[in-house]
C-alpha cells in the first residue's frame, strides 16, 4: 500500500512543482492544499503518512498548522516536515524546537526531495 | 596723807617713807601728771585709783596702786614721739612695777640694796589688801640713814665696787682672751682665704687656659661654620634655582593638565555618548549632558542616587549589579556589556557600555566610569534588516524553487515537456521567472530610493502630463475588463520629478485595475489641496478611487510597508511583489508629500497623495 503525503503550501507554483517531483520519483499518493485551514481539515480527514508543510503562509502560518495537528489526537502522530525559505541557522533552530520531524530548505532539488523526505522519516521503501 | 602709814611708830619707817607721795588718778592725762610733777618738784607720780577697802566694810574709798610714772618714763614717752599729752596716764604706764609690803620695811640698807639690784629709784609700799601706804625713794633712804646704816651701806657699796672691779677685770680678761681667739681665728681664716685665693687664681688661670682653648676651637669651628655656611648658601642658591625651575615646570604641567582636563571635560560634556560615573556603592556621581538629554532627567534627579535601583528596568537590575560588583572587585570580566536603561518617561533605551575603573593615588579602586552608545535605533534597524532579509529571502526563493524545480523535472526527463504536466511546469517556471524579475527590480528600486542613491529631478510639470500618460498606459488593460477610467484634472503646475510621479500613479492605477471587478469605474482626479505641505507650500492632491474589494481597516496602517500584501494569492494572481506601495510611499515622501488610503471593505478604496505645486519661489527639491 502506497504512502499518502499531504502538501500544504500557499504558493500554487510550489505545489505544482512538488507534486510533479514526488509523483515522478515515488508511488506516493500526493494530496495538495494551498490553504492552511483547509490543510488541517484534510489532515484530520485523510490522516496522511506525512505532511510537507510550508512555513510562511498568510493569516495562518505553518507553525500554527503544526500546533493544531499536534493538539489533535487523530493527527498528533503524523510526522511533519517543514518546507521553508528561512535558511538562517537561528530561524531553523526556532522551527526545530517546535517538534517538527525535519526541515527542507527551498529551493529544493526535485530529484532528491523524495529521498530527503524518506531519510528524515526513516522510510525504507 | 596715806592711811595707816603714820600709825606704825617705826623709826625707820618714819624716816624713810614718804607718806604723802604724789598720786594721780589713772584717768589723768600725761600733761596733767607732768604739770603736777613739775609743781611738786617730784621725780615721780604714783598712779592710784580709789576704791572701797573690802576689809573695812565701809563705803570709804582707799587708794590702790595702779602704776608709777617717773621722769625716766617721761623721757621714754617723749622719745616715742607719740601724741601722749592728752592720753590717760594709765595708758602710758602699764608696766607691772615692784612694790614692798609695809611689814617688810625693817632694814634700810637691805631695801637700798634691793632697789639697786632692781635698778629702781622708787618703791611704792602697799598693804596686804593692796592699799597704797606710801613711797620709798633711794634719796629718801640715803637721807634717813644713821651711822650704822651708813657703815652698812658703805660696806655694801664697797662690796659692790669690789665686785664690780672683779667683774670688770674678769670681763677684760675674758674680752682679751676672746680678742686673741678672734685674732687667731681671723688669722687662720685669712690664711685659708689666701690659700683659697691662690687656688681660685690657679683655677682662674686654668679656666682662662681652657677658655683660650675653647676660644681657639670656637674660632676654628666658626671658620668651619662659615665655610659650611658658604657651601650651604651655594646649595641654597642651587636649590632655589631648582625650585624655581620645578615651580615653572609644575606651573607648565598644571597648565597642560588643566587644558587636558578641560578638553576631556568638554569631550564628556559634548560627546553624543552616555557617560556615567559610579562610586563603589553604585550611586551616580557623574552624568554627562547627553545622558540627561537622552533620558529627560535633571542632574539633581540623578546625582547621588543608586544607578541600579533607579535607572535600570527591574529585570536588568540584579545581573547588572553582579557585573558591577565583579568589575570593581577586579575580576577578569569583559569591559563591554549592554543593558537597558529607564528614561524619565518610563521608556527604555539599550546602551552598549565600555567600562573602566577609577583609582586614587594609592591605586585603590574608587569607582567606575562608563561610556555608552545608545544602540536602540541600531538594534531596531538591524532587526528590521534581518526581517527584511528573511522576507526577501522567502520572496526570492519561492519563485526560484518553482523555476528550478519545474525546469529540472523537464530537463532531467522525469516529466515529459510535451505532457500536460510538463507544459504546466513550463508555465509555472515562466510566470515565476517574470515574478522574480519584477521582484528583483522592485527590491533594487526600493533600495535605491531608500538609500537616496536615486536623486529626484524636480521640474515644472503639469498634472495633465502625468495623468494622461498613465491612463494611456493602462488603456488596453482597462478595456480588457471593460473598466472605465474617468479623469478630472484642471492641469495644475507641479514641481516634481515627472518620471517618478508617473511611477506612483501607474502603481496605484495598476492596483486599482487588478482589484476592480469587470465593468467597474476608476476615478482619477487632481485638485489643489486645502492643506499645505509641512514646509508651508501649496500642494496638489491626487486621488485614485476604485470599486474593488476594499481593504480591512486593521490592515490600512501597514499597507505602505514592504511585503504587506493583504492576500498572498494576490502576488500570484495579480502579479504583485508586495513592494509597489512601499515604492510609492517613498517617492511621495521624497517630494515632501503624503500618501494615504481610505477604504470600505466590499465597496472600494481611494488612494490619495500630495505633491508640491509649482511656484516662482519654489526651490528644487533635494
Amino acid at each position: 500500500m502506497s504512502r499518502k503525503v499531504l502538501v500544504i503550501d500557499d504558493e500554487e507554483a510550489i505545489i505544482i512543482v512538488l507534486r510533479a517531483s514526488l509523483e515522478a520519483t515515488t508511488d506516493w499518493q500526493i494530496i495538495t492544499c494551498s490553504s492552511a485551514t483547509k490543510g488541517i481539515e484534510i489532515a484530520i480527514a485523510e490522516h496522511p503518512d506525512a505532511v510537507l508543510l510550508d512555513v510562511s503562509m498568510p493569516k495562518v502560518d505553518g507553525t500554527q498548522v503544526l500546533k493544531a495537528l499536534q493538539a489533535e489526537d487523530s493527527t498528533q502522530d503524523i510526522p511533519v516536515i517543514f518546507l521553508t525559505a528561512k535558511a538562517r541557522d537561528s530561524e531553523q533552530k526556532v522551527l526545530k524546537a517546535l517538534g517538527v520531524s525535519g526541515i527542507i530548505i527551498k529551493p529544493f532539488s526535485p530529484e532528491t526531495i523524495a529521498a530527503l523526505t524518506k531519510e528524515i522519516l526513516g522510510w525504507k521503501d | 596723807m596715806l592711811d595707816d602709814f603714820t600709825g606704825t611708830g617705826d623709826t625707820l619707817f618714819e624716816r624713810v617713807v614718804i607718806t604723802s607721795p604724789l598720786t594721780v588718778s589713772p584717768t589723768a592725762s600725761v600733761s596733767e601728771t607732768i604739770a603736777k610733777m613739775h609743781q611738786t618738784r617730784s621725780s615721780y607720780a604714783i598712779i592710784a585709783e580709789r576704791r572701797p577697802a573690802p576689809l573695812l566694810k565701809t563705803h570709804e574709798l582707799k587708794q590702790h596702786l595702779v602704776g608709777l610714772f617717773t621722769e625716766h618714763d617721761l623721757v621714754r614717752a617723749i622719745a616715742s614721739q607719740q601724741p601722749f599729752e592728752e592720753m590717760a596716764i594709765a595708758a602710758v604706764m602699764k608696766v607691772q612695777i615692784p612694790t614692798i609690803g609695809k611689814e617688810d620695811i625693817t632694814n634700810a640698807a637691805a631695801i637700798f640694796a634691793r632697789m639697786r639690784q632692781q635698778q629702781i629709784r622708787h618703791l611704792p609700799i602697799i598693804q596686804t589688801d593692796g592699799q597704797l601706804v606710801g613711797m620709798i625713794t633711794q634719796e629718801g633712804i640715803l637721807q634717813a640713814l644713821n651711822s650704822e646704816d651708813s657703815q652698812q651701806m658703805v660696806a655694801l657699796l664697797q662690796q659692790e665696787v669690789m665686785q664690780l672691779r672683779t667683774e670688770n677685770q674678769m670681763l677684760l680678761e675674758a674680752r682679751n682672751q676672746e680678742l686673741e681667739r678672734e685674732h687667731l681665728t681671723l688669722s687662720s681664716q685669712l690664711e685659708d682665704k689666701q690659700i683659697e685665693q691662690q687656688q681660685t687664681q690657679a683655677q682662674l688661670e686654668e679656666a682662662y687656659y681652657e677658655l683660650e682653648k675653647s676660644h681657639n676651637a670656637l674660632r676654628k669651628t666658626n671658620k668651619e661654620l662659615n665655610q659650611t655656611l658658604q657651601k650651604l648658601q651655594g646649595t641654597k642658591q642651587t636649590l632655589q634655582q631648582t625650585n624655581t625651575e620645578l615651580e615653572r615646570r609644575v606651573a607648565h604641567r598644571t597648565s597642560d593638565l588643566l587644558r587636558a582636563e578641560g578638553r576631556w571635560r568638554s569631550l564628556l560634556e559634548e560627546v553624543h555618548l552616555v557617560v556615567i560615573g559610579l562610586d563603589l556603592e553604585g550611586s551616580v556621581n557623574y552624568a554627562n549632558p547627553f545622558f540627561l538629554r537622552l533620558t529627560g532627567y535633571s542632574a539633581e534627579e540623578v546625582l547621588g542616587r543608586s544607578w541600579f535601583k533607579n535607572f535600570l528596568p527591574y529585570g536588568e537590575q540584579n545581573h547588572t549589579y553582579q557585573y558591577f560588583q565583579a568589575f570593581i572587585n577586579g575580576e577578569e570580566i569583559p569591559l563591554h556589556h549592554q543593558n537597558e536603561i529607564l528614561t524619565r518617561s518610563g521608556s527604555t533605551r539599550i546602551i552598549a557600555w565600555h567600562n573602566v575603573t577609577l583609582r586614587d593615588h594609592n591605586n585603590t579602586i574608587i569607582g567606575t566610569m562608563s561610556i555608552g552608545e545608545d544602540i536602540t535605533k541600531r538594534l531596531a534597524v538591524e532587526r528590521m534588516k534581518g526581517e527584511f532579509v528573511s522576507v526577501v529571502s522567502h520572496e526570492l526563493r519561492t519563485p526560484l524553487t518553482a523555476i528550478h524545480g519545474g525546469l529540472h523535472l523537464i530537463t532531467s526527463g522525469l516529466v515529459a515537456s510535451n505532457s500536460s504536466q510538463g507544459k504546466e511546469l513550463l508555465q509555472v517556471a515562466a510566470e515565476s521567472s517574470q515574478r522574480l524579475v519584477r521582484l528583483v527590480n522592485d527590491i533594487l528600486e526600493l533600495e535605491r530610493l531608500e538609500s537616496d542613491k536615486t536623486k529626484l529631478k524636480p521640474e515644472k510639470v503639469t498634472s495633465q502630463q502625468i495623468t494622461a500618460q498613465a491612463v494611456r498606459a493602462f488603456k488596453v488593460a482597462a478595456e480588457a475588463h471593460n473598466i472605465t477610467m474617468q479623469v478630472s484634472d484642471p492641469g495644475l503646475a507641479l514641481m516634481a520629478d515627472g518620471d517618478r510621479l508617473m511611477q506612483v500613479l501607474t502603481n496605484l492605477l495598476d492596483n486599482a485595475i487588478k482589484f476592480s471587478p469587470d465593468s467597474a469605474t476608476i476615478w482619477i482626479s487632481v485638485e489643489q489641496a486645502s492643506l499645505s505641505s509641512k514646509e508651508g507650500k501649496s500642494t496638489a492632491l491626487f486621488k485614485v478611487k476604485d470599486e474593488g474589494r476594499g481593504i480591512p481597516s486593521e490592515d490600512l496602517s501597514a499597507i505602505f510597508e514592504r511585503f504587506t500584501q493583504i492576500n498572498y494569492d494576490d502576488s500570484r494572481e495579480k502579479g504583485g511583489t508586495g513592494l509597489g506601495l512601499a515604492i510609492c510611499h517613498n517617492i511621495v515622501r521624497q517630494h515632501g508629500g503624503k500618501i494615504w488610503v481610505e477604504s470600505v471593505l466590499g465597496k472600494g478604496s481611494c488612494f490619495y497623495f500630495t505633491v508640491p505645486l509649482f511656484s516662482t519661489s519654489t526651490s528644487p527639491l533635494s
